[in-house]
């Protein structure tokens, strides 16, 4: 491959040897912990759960009147629910990373 | 002498507002006597927000009018669709735990102050700069003129008609607009910690308050309306014309408003000015709690549909509410004064963000010369003037139908998530591909708007569409054009 057309391909800078450009997704950059990568990965699954709860085709099962919760509709409790599971899961999220940050803060 | 006593209530209830007008001066004034005079200083805080005034200025910068208002309104006429308010915040706030952080990181590298400044290093470019920046501006506009027709309703209710909307909102704009010129973005802190903390008493109060004095408690209210409107409490709820609103419909708006959610420009901006990336993320994992602010707002607006049926227009059930019942004036005039508290927390943070924008990311770029004769900080400070007036006029004298504006607006704030995402999760993505993708976003968005009848399916909401294109377009244009180098891209894709 010529000088010019590495260069077209993988943009400027590439033909000098300089590093080509990850071309997928990067959500977390090399060298995370794997603790922070399996906490990171659950947040996220949990999110996505409380996230689809309150959409079509989830939501419509729990968007009924009755049971009553605390004199609450159902319909109405259930996106409460999923904004608790999104607090405690943000929470639990947070309170794995900052001894991170306090480490970090206390560097800087 | 009945009239004497209604003239006699409604100075009193105008005494609160005013004191409330008057404390909130103060409060936005006194923070611009410790902030720097520079451009970071007046825009960001000079990065140094703490975590409680951030809290407050996340919460009452998203909660406005039109939640304070509408809200009840919403759940009044249209029953379980208000839940979508509810939904959406779930989904919503997220992505700011993870965009914010490294979004501060950057700033304090490399100086950025606007969300529009860090995506136009990141993908070199010029024009996406200034796209962003009319792209916002357009979309705060009418968000502006929303806050100040909620202000002036408001004061002309309480006034019995003595004080005019346009005088109500002028009164009140006036006050926002010396606040936010003196001390900037630390006056809108400052002043929404204080609007924050009354909106959410007054709320709760409100909340629990009506369901008991006039169903006996919040259970015998839902009790009631499950018997006597069970249409209204099971979801989605109604359409605004009182049909069955469509699950695509709801499915949509909830989407649609969790992805524009963070990427309000003036609610982004706020990642620049935190003190530390751990209390950036600390606020964002207590926002929830301001969220449930929202359900005794939704209970307000419940509480009247049995007891007032047919009040038009919804959106003014609640100072409908205050007038109908037996309420000390003190207490009304408090209600109003949260109310205020709602429409300028929003107002202050919105005319800051657009000002800032405007000059910082448009002008800065079309007229770089200019800067040299001007210092860009008063630039800021006469746009935050021109765009008072320009809402203003707007509010006073406009009948365009404002929420339709807002709805548009938020379908096209949407478009800048997908840009956002890409910044920092894909180091592939580049400029070409950036500013098609927004552009198709954008041009899809309001063609759906205009032309509703062309959606495939009934009653989805525009912006999914524009995202779909927003999306398409930007990863083909990427593949199909170079990419960044590793070394540029690197500071962005750095957890």
């Amino acid at each position: 491959m010529t000088q010019s057309s590495r260069e077209k391909l993988n943009g400027p800078g590439s033909a000098q040897g300089q590093p080509v450009v990850d071309k997928g997704l990067v959500f977390l950059p090399p060298g995370t912990s794997p603790q922070r990568r399996r906490q990171t990965r659950t947040f996220c699954v949990l999110y996505a759960l409380a996230g689809l709860a309150v959409l079509w085709p989830i939501y419509p099962f729990f968007g009924g009147i009755r049971p009553l919760i605390f004199g609450l509709p159902l319909s109405f409790v259930w996106p409460i629910g999923a904004l608790f599971v999104v607090f405690f899961a943000l929470l639990w999220l947070y309170l794995g990373e900052r001894v991170t940050f306090l480490q970090e803060e206390t560097k800087a | 002498m009945p009239d004497l006593d209604a003239s006699n209530t409604s100075t009193l209830i105008l005494g609160i507002c005013g004191l409330y007008l008057l404390i909130t001066l103060v409060a936005g004034l006194l923070p611009g006597l410790r902030v720097s005079k520079s451009v970071a200083g007046y825009v960001a805080a000079d990065r140094a927000m703490g975590g409680v005034v951030l809290y407050f200025v996340l919460g009452a910068s998203i909660f406005s009018s039109f939640a304070f208002l509408g809200g009840p309104g919403w759940a009044y006429s249209r029953g379980a669709a208000a839940f979508y308010i509810l939904a959406y915040g779930v989904i919503g706030i997220v992505p700011l735990y993870f965009f914010g952080p490294r979004a501060r990181r950057l700033g304090e590298r490399f100086g950025f102050v606007t969300q529009a400044e860090l995506l136009a290093h990141r993908f070199v470019s010029k024009p996406l700069s200034v796209v962003l920046a009319v792209l916002s501006v357009a979309a705060f506009i009418p968000y502006l003129t929303l806050q100040m027709k909620g202000a002036g309703i408001i004061l002309s209710t309480v006034s019995g008609g003595r004080v005019s909307e346009a005088v109500g909102a002028g009164v009140t704009y006036g006050i926002v607009m010396i606040y936010v010129l003196a001390s900037g973005v630390l006056g809108v802190g400052w002043t929404n910690m204080l609007q924050g903390v009354f909106m959410m008493v007054i709320a709760w109060f409100l909340g629990l308050y009506l369901p008991y004095e006039l169903y006996g408690g919040v259970g015998a209210m839902f009790e009631r309306l499950a018997v006597e409107r069970p249409e209204l409490l099971t979801a989605p709820g109604l359409d605004g014309a009182g049909n069955p609103w469509t699950w695509a419909g709801f499915t949509s708006a909830v989407l649609v408003s969790a992805v524009g959610f963070t990427m309000w420009p003036h609610l982004f901006m706020r990642s620049f000015a935190a003190d530390s990336e751990r209390s950036l993320r600390l606020t964002v994992v207590m926002y929830p709690t301001f969220q449930l602010f929202l359900v005794p707002i939704l209970l307000i607006g419940f509480s009247g549909v049995l007891a007032f049926p047919g009040v038009q227009p919804a959106d003014s059930i609640l100072p409908f509410l205050l007038t109908r019942l037996d309420l000390s004036p003190i207490l009304v005039g408090l209600v109003c004064a949260g109310a205020l508290a709602a429409s300028m927390s929003s107002g202050d943070s919105i005319l800051h963000a657009s000002a800032s924008i405007g000059i910082h990311d448009g002008l800065r770029k079309v007229a770089p010369g200019l800067l040299e004769h001007v210092q860009e900080r008063t630039l800021i400070r006469g746009f935050v003037v021109v765009l008072s007036l320009v809402s203003f006029y707007f509010a006073v004298n406009s009948e365009i139908s404002l929420v339709a504006l807002l709805l548009a607006a938020y379908g096209g704030v949407a478009q800048i998530f997908p840009l956002v995402f890409v910044a920092f999760y894909w180091p592939r993505a580049n400029g070409a591909g950036a500013l098609a993708g927004l552009l198709s976003g954008i041009t899809v968005n309001v063609l759906f708007l205009n032309f509703p009848e062309w959606s495939p399916i009934v009653g989805m909401h525009e912006g999914v569409y524009g995202l779909i294109a927003n999306v398409t377009v930007l990863v083909a244009v990427t593949l199909a054009t170079p990419p960044p180098t590793q070394e540029h891209v690197q500071p962005y894709v750095e957890g």
